[in-house]
C-alpha cells in the first residue's frame, strides 16, 4: 500500500464518521490549546519579572543595616575608589512618608532623601527640569523632584517646574519631574528631596555623633562582571569602618541573585503549568485511543474484507495509526490556532485580579504539534495492532 | 514449480488437510475438515456440494488462504501455504485468488469502482482505475461505477464482488454460494459471467453451492459430508455440452494456453477466435512490485 493510498484511506474513513472524529479531535484541541496558553503565560510572566527587575540594572547592589545604622560616613567610605575600585557610584537613601500639598490638591506619598548619585544608580531619567544637585544637599535646600504620577496628580498636564508645594507643611520648590518608569523600584509615585533636608527637616530621628543615618545604600558596580568583586569590597569596607569582629550588621542584596531566584521560581511554575496542560493532552490521547478501539471493533468486518483483499498486517496498522495521527495532528493544528489566539487575547489584560502577560515563542506551537503527533502514534498503535491481529475469517463473520 | 509440465501440475494440491475448530477453552473440538485430499488442475471448473455444516466454507477459506489447515499440506501453484508468513498469505490473497462471497462483502462507503480497485491497492498494481473500469464493464456495470453498494441491487452488488475478484486476473476464482441470495435470472447472469471467465480466460473456478443447476455448469462435482470427501466425479452432463461457442475441452484448452495474455475486457468485445487480437487492451502480467 503506497503512502498516498494510506493517507487517502485514512482520510476517507475519518470523513465517514465526522461527528466521532470531531469529538475525538476536541480532546486534543483542548489539550494543545491549554498547553500553548499556559506555556505562553509562563513565558510571559518570566519576561515580565525579568523586565521589572532588570529595570533597576543588574549591576545594582543594595546595602541595608541589620544592626548598627549605616551613616553618610559609610557612604563616603564606599565611594572612595581607593578602597572600592569595583564600585561606580553609591547612593544613600532615607525614606519618610509625607503629605504633599498644593492649592487644593493633596496627595500622600513616600518622600525619599537622596543624593545626586541616585539618578544614575537607579537608572532614572528626567522628564523635565533638573535632578537634585550637590549644592542642594550641602545647603539642605528645600527642593523636590516629583515622580511622574505625583506630578500628574497634583498638576495634571502642566509643567510643575519652579512651582511651590508643601510637604508636611514645609515649602518645597519643584526642580524637576522624573520620567515615568515601570518595574520594581519605580519612582513614579514618590518624591525625592536632598538627603540632608530629609534628615534635618523632615525626619525626627537623630543618632549620636552628629552623623546622618541612612536607611539603605544603593551601590552600582562598575559592570555586571564585577558585581561579586564589589560585594567583597563593600563587606571589607563596612567591616573595617564598623570595627566588626564577628557577625555583620548589614546585608548586601544582589539584584542578579534576586532575579535568578525569581526566574527559578517562575521556571518551576512554567514546568508545573506545562505538566497540567500535558495531562489534559494525555487525557485527549486516551480519548483518541478509546475512539480508535471502538472504531476497530465497529469496523471488524471492514478489516476482514481488507485482509481478504490482500491487506497485510502492516497495511492495517498503517491505516489505523494514520487515522489516529490525523486526528491528533488535526486537533493539534486547531489547538495551536486556538491557543495562540487565546494567549494573544489575554495578553496584557487584567483578569481575575491579575495582569496577564503572555509570550508565544516559536518553539511552543512546534512542541505542541510534535507532542500531539506523538500522542497519536502512541495511543493509535495499540488499537491498530489489535485491528491487524484479527483473523480474517472471524473478522469477515463478525456482525 | 515442479519440473513437470505446467499444464499437468495442479494449481491446488491438498493432502490430508484437517481443520479443527476449538471452542470454549479447547474442550470442544469441531473437525470441520477431516483428512481431505484434493487436486484441482489449471482451468478446471469445480463445484463443491454438501449438506450445511459439512465443511464447504472451511475448505474454501483454506484454498483462498484466508485460513490455514490444522494438519496436512496445501500447495497453491506449487507453493506450500503452511510455511508462509502472514505477509505471504496476504500476497497470495491479493494476487492468486479471487474470492466471491455469498454476502458480497463490499465496503459500504466506497463506490463500486473503489471497491474493485481495493485488491489492486494492496497488490501495488498500476493502472488501477482503468483495470477496475474494464472489470466492471465485464460484469455489465459500466453505468454503475460511481454507485455505492447500498445504491445497487443484490445482483449488481454480487457482480461488483465478481469484478473485484477477477480484476486481479487470479489463477483461481473462489465463489462460496455466490448465488445463494439471488433470484433465478440474477443467478443465471452471475453464472454466465463465471462460466465465461472459465472458458474464455481459463481461470480455475471453484464454486460452493447447494443448487443442482449451479453445479451443472461445472465439469467436476465434489461432495463433502462431515468434513470428508464422499464423492468426486466429472459432471457428465457438462462435459457433453458443446452448444456453447466456448464450451467443451477445445475451448478450455485454448483459453488455458492463452492465460498469460489474458484480458479483462467487456464480454461483448472478446473475439473467441482471436483472444490475442490487437484491438483489445492487454492488462496481463504487468504487476509492479
Ligand atoms: N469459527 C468456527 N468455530 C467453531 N466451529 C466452526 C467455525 N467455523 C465453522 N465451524 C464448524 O465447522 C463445520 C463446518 O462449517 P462450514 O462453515 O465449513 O460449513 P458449510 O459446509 O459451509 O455449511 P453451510 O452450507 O451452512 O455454509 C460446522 O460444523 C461449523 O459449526
Ligand atoms: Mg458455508
Amino acid at each position: 500500500m503506497s503512502p498516498l493510498d494510506i493517507i487517502r484511506t485514512s482520510l476517507y474513513s475519518l470523513s465517514s464518521n465526522r461527528l466521532r472524529a470531531a469529538l475525538a479531535l476536541l480532546g486534543i484541541v483542548l489539550g494543545v490549546c491549554s498547553v500553548i496558553t499556559l506555556m505562553s503565560i509562563g513565558r510571559g510572566s518570566t519576561d515580565r519579572i525579568t523586565e521589572l527587575i532588570q529595570g533597576l540594572g543588574s549591576n545594582l547592589l543594595t546595602v541595608v543595616p541589620t544592626g548598627a545604622p549605616l551613616t553618610l560616613a559609610d557612604v563616603d567610605a564606599l565611594g572612595d575608589p581607593l578602597y572600592t575600585p569595583s564600585i561606580k557610584a553609591v547612593a544613600p537613601q532615607i525614606g519618610t512618608f509625607g503629605t504633599i500639598h498644593i492649592n487644593n490638591n493633596t496627595t500622600q506619598a513616600p518622600v525619599n532623601g537622596v543624593t545626586p548619585e541616585f539618578l544614575q544608580v537607579r537608572n532614572l531619567e528626567m522628564a523635565t527640569g533638573t535632578f537634585i544637585g550637590a549644592p542642594h544637599v550641602e545647603s539642605r535646600a528645600e527642593v523636590v523632584v516629583l515622580g511622574s504620577q505625583i506630578s500628574e496628580d497634583l498638576f495634571g498636564n502642566q509643567d510643575p517646574t519652579n512651582a511651590e508645594v508643601r510637604i508636611n507643611g514645609r515649602r518645597f520648590r519643584v526642580v524637576g519631574v522624573l520620567a515615568s518608569q515601570t518595574g520594581f523600584g519605580s519612582m513614579d509615585d514618590q518624591a525625592l528631596i536632598p538627603i540632608t533636608t530629609a534628615y534635618y527637616r523632615l525626619s525626627g530621628q537623630r543618632i549620636p555623633g552628629g552623623n546622618i543615618s541612612v536607611e539603605q545604600i544603593s551601590v552600582q558596580a562598575s559592570d555586571v562582571d564585577s558585581v561579586d568583586q564589589a560585594i567583597e569590597e563593600i563587606e571589607t569596607v563596612l567591616r573595617l569602618s564598623h570595627r566588626l569582629t564577628d557577625a555583620d550588621d548589614f546585608t548586601v542584596f544582589n539584584q542578579q541573585e534576586i532575579l535568578d531566584t525569581f526566574e527559578e521560581t517562575n521556571q518551576t511554575l512554567v514546568v508545573f503549568l506545562g505538566a497540567v496542560a500535558g495531562i489534559s493532552l494525555l487525557v485527549g490521547g486516551i480519548g483518541i485511543m478509546n475512539i480508535m478501539l471502538v472504531s476497530v471493533t465497529e469496523r471488524t468486518r471492514e478489516i476482514g474484507i481488507r485482509q481478504a483483499m490482500g491487506a497485510k498486517r502492516r497495511d492495517i496498522v498503517a491505516q489505523f495509526v494514520t487515522e489516529a495521527v490525523f486526528l491528533t495532528f488535526g486537533g493539534g493544528i486547531i489547538g495551536v490556532v486556538a491557543g495562540i489566539t487565546l494567549a494573544t487575547v489575554i495578553d496584557g489584560r487584567f483578569l481575575i485580579g491579575a495582569e496577564w502577560n503572555t509570550r508565544v515563542t516559536n518553539d511552543i506551537p512546534l512542541i505542541a504539534l510534535i507532542v500531539s503527533v506523538a500522542v497519536g502514534l502512541f495511543f493509535g498503535i495499540y488499537p491498530a495492532v489489535r485491528a491487524a491481529r484479527l483473523n480474517p475469517i472471524e473478522a469477515l463473520r463478525y456482525e | 514449480m515442479p519440473a513437470t509440465s505446467a499444464n499437468d501440475a495442479p494449481v491446488i494440491q491438498i493432502r490430508d488437510v484437517t481443520k479443527i475448530y476449538e471452542m470454549g477453552d479447547g474442550t470442544i473440538q469441531v473437525r470441520a475438515l477431516d483428512g481431505v485430499s484434493l487436486d484441482i488442475s489449471d482451468g478446471e471448473y469445480v463445484a463443491i456440494m454438501g449438506a450445511s455444516g459439512s465443511g464447504k466454507s472451511t475448505l474454501m477459506n483454506i484454498i483462498g488462504c484466508l485460513d490455514v489447515p490444522t494438519q496436512g499440506t496445501y500447495q497453491i501453484d506449487g507453493q506450500a501455504v503452511e510455511s508462509m508468513s502472514n505477509d505471504r498469505l496476504a500476497d497470495i490473497r491479493s494476487r492468486k485468488v479471487g474470492f466471491v462471497f455469498q454476502t458480497h462483502n463490499l465496503l459500504p462507503r466506497l463506490t463500486a469502482l473503489a471497491n474493485v480497485e481495493l485488491p489492486m491497492m494492496y497488490g501495488h498494481w498500476p493502472n488501477r482505475r482503468q483495470r477496475a473500469e474494464n472489470a466492471l464493464e465485464l460484469v455489465n456495470l459500466a453505468d454503475r461505477m460511481d454507485h455505492r453498494p447500498t445504491e445497487l441491487s443484490g445482483g449488481q452488488q454480487q457482480r461488483v464482488g465478481i469484478a473485484r475478484a477477477l480484476v486481479k486476473e487470479p489463477s483461481v476464482l473462489l465463489a462460496d454460494e455466490p448465488t445463494g441470495n439471488l433470484d433465478t435470472s440474477n443467478t443465471a447472469e452471475i453464472l454466465n459471467i463465471i462460466s465465461d471467465l472459465n472458458h474464455q480466460n481459463g481461470i480455475t473456478v471453484i464454486v460452493v453451492t447447494h443448487e443442482q443447476d449451479v453445479a451443472a455448469r461445472a465439469d467436476r462435482v465434489i461432495t463433502l459430508s462431515d468434513g470428508h470427501i464422499i464423492a468426486d466425479e466429472p459432471n457428465g452432463a457438462r462435459s457433453a455440452d458443446e452448444s456453447s461457442p466456448f464450451g467443451g475441452e477445445r475451448g478450455r484448452e485454448r483459453a488455458k494456453r492463452d492465460r498469460r495474455g489474458m484480458r479483462v475486457e467487456p464480454r461483448g468485445k472478446v473475439d473467441a477466435g482471436d483472444i490475442q487480437g490487437s484491438a483489445t487492451v492487454a492488462v496481463g502480467d504487468h504487476r509492479s512490485d
